[in-house]
């Protein structure tokens, strides 16, 4: 009955701390592993428009969603402009606004994505795409109904179809309908335009979509017209040129459909429009904590991380010593090994952090041994408890000041951090030890003594590592995760494993 | 390693988070724990309800009363005095016999009485006390190990280890000094543990450490076999002291004395799992036939037929 309880509730605990750890790391997108640097890009549009006094308006198209990239963060500058953005489709429109405009403006939009693989744009609701078929002229006609019914001849299905379409009218010896067809006609927007034109002679929905390449450092990127067709349940982008299907990778789309990306009332004039592309590593922590504010929850906004930096430094070490914790509770219940007091083998741990770990024993093993020898001589002098830990500590000070110095004399740079050991934890190791020495004997010390400094490097090792050390900070619901493990190990009624090595004898 | 497990398992050997979780936890209430962590309570609670007890002379709190030492040692020849928060056996002082008013040690050297309170006023400022806290002295009988021991410890005082579940003794253990352990009944300091068949009261085995041996290796004689004195009133006053202690899974420490019999020496709520490997034998099978028992004899007679039922060791 008591199990169960403790059962239960180890069991909402950990399920609780995996279920925001895996929501953080997969939803949020937070880094599992350390210092992992992601690559962001930076698109900045600028605008510049020149505009005749009274009101003006100004639409603008920008990308809703991504294919393959997530957008961790976005920003207008409008100046004077009043700005909306409303969602259009399977885009998003910007229309700047404004009753006495006058002179000249510059309008900025910057958008910041990452690489996301996970990232699909969800399909448009729209289904029913019905294409009319234009007024051609009679010339047009019958050149696109005799190149129409010869590309039907050679292609199975719609996107087949625009494919050999579009490779016909590529093509470098074009045949005498096609050449009538795309004369005078340049290469790019126009181009798609006139596929779309003949599509629609057979009755297959396209449109045009403008694809803006990732490349570092562009000062003035163009946006490349690309062609999509409608096979009835989906679009599928092909390439103008080739009839490749697709978009090239470090492609996004920034608008789908529209011809014309800004349009402006009478009385303004665009003057130019212009992208620039740049490319930055952050860390994935830092664009995370971004993108998680854009989602408003409430998980980040009450989370570590919106602490002051120096306050996060503590809890970075604050967060440790639950690792340190493990690593005692391991080896006290479930291993058996014997050490001087609950926690000290952690402080020793956390005195270690300074001196590393190797260095950290030799020097606590030294500074203890030292004042053990003194505290026996002390014991003599049948000192009261409070003015005998004193003397300890005092001693303990002068120990470490002496080991200073030699070792600086002596031209060793590590002893040094002596210093900074924590001598208060040293008396108490020194008076502990002297005790069990009267009490149950030195095999028995040197056994505990062993026990605290192996408890101390695996939990300095645990401590140490960066992936876990990161983990805790980045994942401090982790922490429900331990407490559930470490109430399971509260009710392990078990051996611990030392004990079958005491008490083989029974079985003889 | 798997394989040891099992068969430790089999064997019903308790471990230490068995011990805390299903025994310790559940069976002794904390408020119960200070009684049995000071001797001197123990001492007198255990006097009241009948239990031979090694005999008080005097208890000396404050400086003050020092003064009252000659009045209290006035027709007493020989006796001990210890603190009663004091371990590992310091600051004991043992007095073998009164000599033209000098008082004589175990190693015979004679001291005054000025050295005794002296002795006194040190303990009680705390100096043999672990936490350092003032401390109490006190003046008691001092044990004659009956002489059936004498072959088979070195120095010290041999007593007697009986795990005592619900009122009923479940295993018990004879400790004897050797010279590794500096005259002391600690099995961590090198004393031995011998196995006692708890139904009849002979002692099987002995062991060191984690060594068996079959005799004691300062004076060469046999360990088993030996039939200790009054066994019956042992496991007795043990089944006793769970009525006056309130605690259910406990350690009772008992001596033999050569003139007054078995005494309770102290309680202990947390007794080690040595006695386990003294008798070969796991805890677990016992104390799991105990917690099935339901109701418990209240008659202490009734209890002793219980361990001589079922716990007899073959």
């Amino acid at each position: 009955m008591k199990n169960l309880h403790v059962y239960i509730l180890s069991f909402i605990l950990i399920i609780l701390g995996l279920f925001i750890f895996i929501y953080k790391a997969w939803v949020l997108n937070f880094p599992i592993i350390p210092d992992k640097k992601v690559e962001i890009w930076t698109i900045e549009t600028r605008i510049s428009v020149q505009a005749l006094p009274g009101p003006t308006k100004m639409n603008f198209y920008i990308p809703k969603e991504l294919y393959n990239y997530s957008i961790v963060d976005e920003s207008f500058v409008s100046g004077n402009y009043g700005l909306s953005v409303e969602d259009e489709g399977p885009n998003r429109v910007v229309s700047w606004a404004i009753r006495k405009s006058k002179g000249k403006n510059v309008l900025y939009y910057r958008l910041q994505i990452i690489r996301d693989n996970k990232k699909q744009a969800t399909k448009s609701k729209e289904k029913n795409f019905y294409q009319e078929k234009p007024d051609y002229t009679d010339l047009e006609a019958t050149a696109i109904t005799a190149l129409l019914d010869s590309v039907r001849s050679s292609s199975a299905d719609v996107t087949s179809f625009a494919i050999e379409l579009i490779k016909r009218l590529n093509d470098e010896n074009p045949d005498e309908n096609v050449s009538i067809l795309i004369k005078d006609i340049i290469p790019g927007k126009e181009r798609v335009n006139r596929i779309k034109y003949i599509l629609a002679g057979a009755h297959i929905p396209s449109r045009i979509i403008y694809l803006l390449k990732l490349e570092d450092g562009v000062r003035h990127a163009e946006l490349i017209p690309w062609l999509e067709v409608y096979n009835g349940s989906d679009w599928t982008a092909l390439n103008p040129r080739t009839g490749e299907k697709g978009i090239p990778s470090q492609m996004i789309i920034w608008s789908f459909g529209k011809d014309k990306l800004i349009s402006a009332s009478d009385g303004i004039k665009i003057n130019d429009i212009s992208f620039s592309v740049g490319r930055s590593f952050e860390k994935l922590i830092q664009i995370s904590n971004q993108r998680a504010k854009k989602l408003k929850s409430p998980l980040i906004e009450y989370s570590l991380l919106s602490l002051p930096l120096d306050i996060q430094n503590i809890y970075r070490v604050l967060l440790l010593l639950p690792l340190g914790i493990i690593a005692v509770v391991f080896f006290r219940n479930i291993i058996g090994v014997e050490t001087f007091g609950t926690f000290m083998p952690i402080l020793i741990t956390l005195a270690f952090r300074e001196t590393q770990l190797i260095w950290g024993i030799a020097l606590f093993s030294l500074i203890v041994t030292l004042g053990l020898m003194i505290r026996f001589y002390l014991e003599r002098l049948k000192l009261l408890l409070v003015p005998r830990l004193s003397s300890i500590l005092i001693i303990v000070i002068i120990l470490m000041m002496f080991i200073s110095i030699l070792s600086y004399k002596l031209g060793a740079e590590r002893p040094l951090s002596v210093a900074l050991f924590p001598m208060v934890i040293i008396a108490m190791v020194i008076e502990r030890m002297s005790i069990a020495w009267e009490e149950t004997g030195p095999i028995d010390v040197f056994k505990r003594g062993l026990g605290s400094l192996l408890v101390a490097a695996i939990g300095y090792m645990l401590m140490q590592n960066p992936l876990l050390n990161h983990l805790i900070f980045v994942f401090p619901e982790l922490l429900f995760l331990i407490l559930g493990m470490l109430l399971l190990v509260g009710r392990y009624s078990g051996y611990r494993l030392t004990e079958i090595w005491r008490f083989k004898q029974i079985l003889t | 390693m798997i394989f040891l497990w099992h068969k430790l398992k089999e064997k019903g050997v308790l471990g230490i988070n068995k011990r805390n979780a299903d025994f310790i936890l559940p069976y002794n209430k904390r408020k119960y724990y200070p009684l049995v962590d000071d001797k001197l309570r123990t001492k007198i609670i255990a006097f009241k309800k009948g239990i031979t007890v090694p005999e008080l002379y005097g208890v000396i709190e404050i400086h003050r009363q020092i003064r009252e030492l000659e009045k209290i040692l006035e027709n007493i020849n020989d006796f001990v005095i210890k603190p009663v928060h004091g371990c590992g056996g310091k600051g004991i002082l043992v007095i073998i016999g009164n000599i033209k008013n000098k008082f004589k040690k175990t190693d015979g050297r004679l001291i005054a009485l000025e050295d005794i309170k002296h002795h006194i006023s040190n303990i009680l400022t705390g100096i043999y006390s672990l936490s350092g806290q003032p401390d109490k002295a006190i003046i008691e009988y001092r044990i004659k190990p009956n002489k059936i021991f004498d072959k088979i410890s070195y120095r010290g005082v041999p007593d007697i280890r009986t795990i005592v579940f619900r009122g009923i003794p479940v295993m018990s253990m004879l400790r004897l000094p050797t010279s590794m352990s500096d005259g002391k009944a600690n099995l961590h300091q090198g004393a031995i543990g011998a196995g006692i068949n708890i139904s009849n009261g002979i002692t099987t085995w002995g062991v060191v450490g984690n060594e068996i041996i079959g005799e004691h290796p300062d004076t060469g004689c046999a360990i088993s076999g030996i039939t200790i004195p009054e066994w019956e009133r042992c496991i007795e006053i043990a089944a006793e002291c769970h009525g006056f202690s309130g605690l259910d899974y406990i350690g009772v420490d008992i001596v033999i004395d050569q003139n007054h019999g078995p005494m309770v020496l102290e309680l202990n709520a947390r007794p080690g799992l040595n006695i386990q490997i003294a008798n070969k034998k796991g805890l677990l099978k016992r104390l799991s036939l105990i917690k099935s028992l339901d109701p418990i004899p209240t008659d202490i007679s009734k209890r002793i037929k219980i361990v001589k039922q079922y716990f007899s060791t073959e």
